[in-house]
């Protein structure tokens, strides 16, 4: 059962799209992430809701074409998506819900 | 103590110093800045000892806001002391504006913003410009005003190093020149004062119509950044991005998304004044 | 040339945190004094607090402006930084107690209002220390790196251990597991304030009253040699008209946790301080002035208009002082020569 993931306060993001990056001010701590695709769109995906990698994975596959964030990764584009939330968990930025 | 007070665009500083040798260099070179009483900053440069006033004068710079461990300099090099302490106020001390390590010139109500490392030549090349038809806003530090974007000049006495004093005695012989500081820990510095209109609308702000980041010694190019690319660089180049919390965020972010910006590679004044026409024409 | 500026003391300042509406009496002279030595004391925030909604000259609204956006700043980094510990340390067991400037400012004490914030400090049972070093090290903090002697300086002898960096976000926290050195001639019980201390919303603690007190003193009075003194008594008085007013035996019990911490002189002394400088409102029977309040309070107001450290050698004596307090003196004077050696081997580079 895989875990679920939160942002953790939507509301204190700023996210500026720039070119292939894009700029994230968190209110809370102060501090500007820089971060490339397809992390904007995870945090656009997720909201204020609650959900499981293939959650997000499902749509951004109907946004977006896919095609272009798996060419050259041999990554699944649902690992990739759990490694960038597992990176906001890190920064503070979105909670684990353990399951 | 000895004391004097000066303005440079919209911050003032005091200046105090157990040797008045360097508040007379100050005054002398600072005559026609305005002088408030009711300063923002103050530096002090105090001996580092009280012997050390007669026996080998050596100099300590402090103020308001100090680094930690800043090396004591000989009284030779006492202008550039003040320089460095007051210097150090803005980086550490100003929020008005977010502060750009860049220089900056304007033209018909527009500003040219170049930023860049250390021996980039931006602040030779806003020198050079400035007797060059263009209006000198500043050669250290640019600010950014929060409100309208507009680049609000911080025109101090330009700091002129190595090679670039040669050049500008050429460009400017008659400007009134400093003290000739040989073997300072940043090489040789001689200050200049910038041309009195600079000094006489150093209140006057200009729209950032571009940004360069010039790179001297390399063969000529120019190359537009991504916006993505120059707002990395800039929030290395400012000193008080973090400090400033969301407003500098987006401050620095309308800069970014409003101002094309590209790199110029050059080997002399006159080709990079060359390629900044070009640029500018494209405009 | 112009003598101005050495005549102040930080009086005026201490008058202008007490009674902010006597700064709207100053002149330009005074302003400027006042906003040195207001830095050069790490109170500027303090004071742009205690005037941000005053009529001020143009010129000092914007400083006052700076200093406000700057104390702004200082105070979310810290909560962040609280925030990253606690995450940090979220399978530790044991009570984290947040310790002064980040204590106040999770506890939204009145003491955090413009106060710089610098490193993060908890403390810790003596037996969690392990285990809380090595969760800090996993989550991204790491060692400053210390010369030998500094490091087994803070193993064998200090009251925390050697300070930590974030490696990403260059902040710092220091580890306590008591208030003072092991060295240091009170002995404050570091086991009952940890049991006695406070949860707050985040899930990190905070000392209960009497040992916020207790503790602000013991670094007011033997932890340091008095620099940053008004600032901590600034903090004092905070904490004592904050927690004064709750409940009518406060003062009492006050006494009682000072004297089992062995702190009863530091809090004693901080107490009348703090009502001498800064007007607190204390019971009359805690009044008892004596020669070395005098000599305290001289040192604490020791600095010009200039924002330059006046009375040098009373000064050194605190310095001395102040490492008397922590080391018993064949240490203290093994420590004053290797201080001094490095400090001399410095001056020659």
């Amino acid at each position: 059962m895989a875990n679920r993931y939160k942002m953790r306060n939507v509301s204190n993001l700023i996210l500026q799209h720039l070119d292939y990056m894009s700029l994230l001010y968190d209110r809370q701590s102060g501090i500007t992430h820089i971060i490339a695709e397809p992390a904007p769109q995870i945090i656009e995906a997720l909201g204020h809701d609650a959900m499981k990698p293939s959650q997000i994975e499902r749509i951004l596959k109907k946004q977006y074409d896919i095609q272009a964030f798996e060419d050259g990764n041999s990554d699944s584009f649902e690992e990739i998506i759990a490694a960038r939330l597992d990176e906001f968990v890190a920064l503070g930025l979105a909670e684990k819900i353990l399951s | 103590m000895h004391e004097t007070h000066f303005k440079v665009g919209p911050a003032s500083f005091r200046v105090g110093s157990v040797w008045k040798e360097i508040i007379d260099q100050i005054e002398m070179l600072y005559a026609s800045y305005p002088k408030p009483k009711l300063t923002d900053y103050t530096v002090t440069l105090d001996a580092i000892r009280p012997w050390r006033r007669f026996v080998r004068p050596s100099v300590a710079i402090n103020g308001d806001f100090m680094l930690p461990d800043a090396a004591p300099l000989p009284l030779s090099h006492g202008l550039l002391g003040a320089e460095m302490g007051v210097n150090l106020q803005m980086a550490l001390g100003w929020r008005r504006q977010l502060i750009l390590h860049a220089s900056s010139v304007e033209k018909d109500g527009k500003s040219l913003l170049m930023s860049g490392e250390s021996g980039s030549g931006k602040s030779t090349l806003s020198a050079i410009l400035g007797h060059r038809g263009w209006r000198f806003m500043g050669d250290e530090f640019a600010l950014i005003d929060h409100d309208n974007g507009f680049v609000m000049p911080y025109p101090r006495l330009i700091s002129l190093k190595n090679q670039a004093i040669e050049t500008l005695k050429k460009e400017a012989p008659h400007a009134q020149f400093g003290p000739l500081m040989k073997d300072t820990p940043k090489g040789d510095i001689q200050h200049i004062v910038p041309p009195a209109q600079a000094i006489r609308k150093m209140e006057q702000g200009a729209k950032p119509a571009l940004l360069l980041f010039p790179n001297y010694g390399y063969d000529a190019e120019i190359r537009e950044m991504l916006p993505s690319e120059v707002f990395m660089r800039l929030t290395q180049a400012s000193a008080n991005f973090v400090g400033l919390g969301e407003t500098g965020f987006n401050t620095l972010k309308h800069l970014v998304l409003d101002v094309p910006t590209f790199e110029i590679a050059y080997q002399n004044g006159d080709e990079a004044e060359a390629m900044i026409n070009q640029l500018w024409e494209q405009l | 040339m112009s003598n101005a500026g050495l005549h102040y003391d930080t009086w005026l300042l201490v008058d202008c945190l007490r009674e902010p509406d006597r700064a709207l009496r100053l002149n330009d002279a005074d302003w400027v004094a006042l906003i040195t030595m207001a830095r050069a004391e790490s109170l500027i925030g303090t004071l742009a607090y205690r005037l941000k909604n005053k009529k001020l000259p143009q010129p000092v609204a914007h400083i006052i402006s700076d200093a406000l956006i700057d104390s702004d700043y200082q105070y979310r980094s810290a909560l962040w930084e609280v925030d990253c510990a606690r995450r940090a340390l979220e399978s530790y067991d044991g009570p984290v107690v947040l310790m002064k400037g980040s204590a106040y400012a999770a506890a939204g004490f009145n003491a955090s209002h413009g106060r710089f914030i610098g490193d993060l400090d908890i403390m810790v049972s003596e037996g969690g220390l392990k285990e809380v070093e090595e969760l800090l090290l996993k989550a991204g903090w790491e060692w400053v790196k210390e010369d030998e002697y500094d490091e087994a300086y803070y193993r064998d002898y200090m009251h925390e251990l050697p300070p930590l960096i974030h490696s990403e976000r260059d902040r710092m926290i220091d580890v306590h597991h008591t208030i003072l050195p092991k060295t240091a001639e009170p002995n404050p019980n570091a086991r009952a304030m940890i049991a006695d201390a406070l949860p707050i919303d985040d899930g990190h603690y905070i000392f209960m009253p009497e040992d916020m007190i207790c503790h602000c003193a013991a670094h007011l009075m033997a932890d340091g040699d008095l620099a940053g003194g008004l600032r901590n008594l600034w903090d004092m008085h905070c904490l004592l008209s904050d927690f004064s007013g709750a409940a009518g035996d406060f003062w009492m019990r006050l006494k009682q946790r000072a004297q089992q911490h062995e702190l009863w002189e530091a809090v004693h002394l901080s107490v009348r301080q703090s009502n001498a400088l800064y007007g607190t409102t204390i019971p009359v029977d805690w009044m008892q002035w004596g020669i070395s309040d005098t000599l305290f309070q001289k040192r604490l107001l020791a600095r010009n208009g200039w924002g330059q450290k006046t009375y040098k050698l009373l000064r050194f004596a605190f310095y001395i002082r102040s490492h008397w307090l922590r080391m018993p003196p064949l240490m203290l004077i093994k420590h004053l020569l290797t201080k001094w050696r490095k400090g001399h081997k410095a001056h020659q580079l």
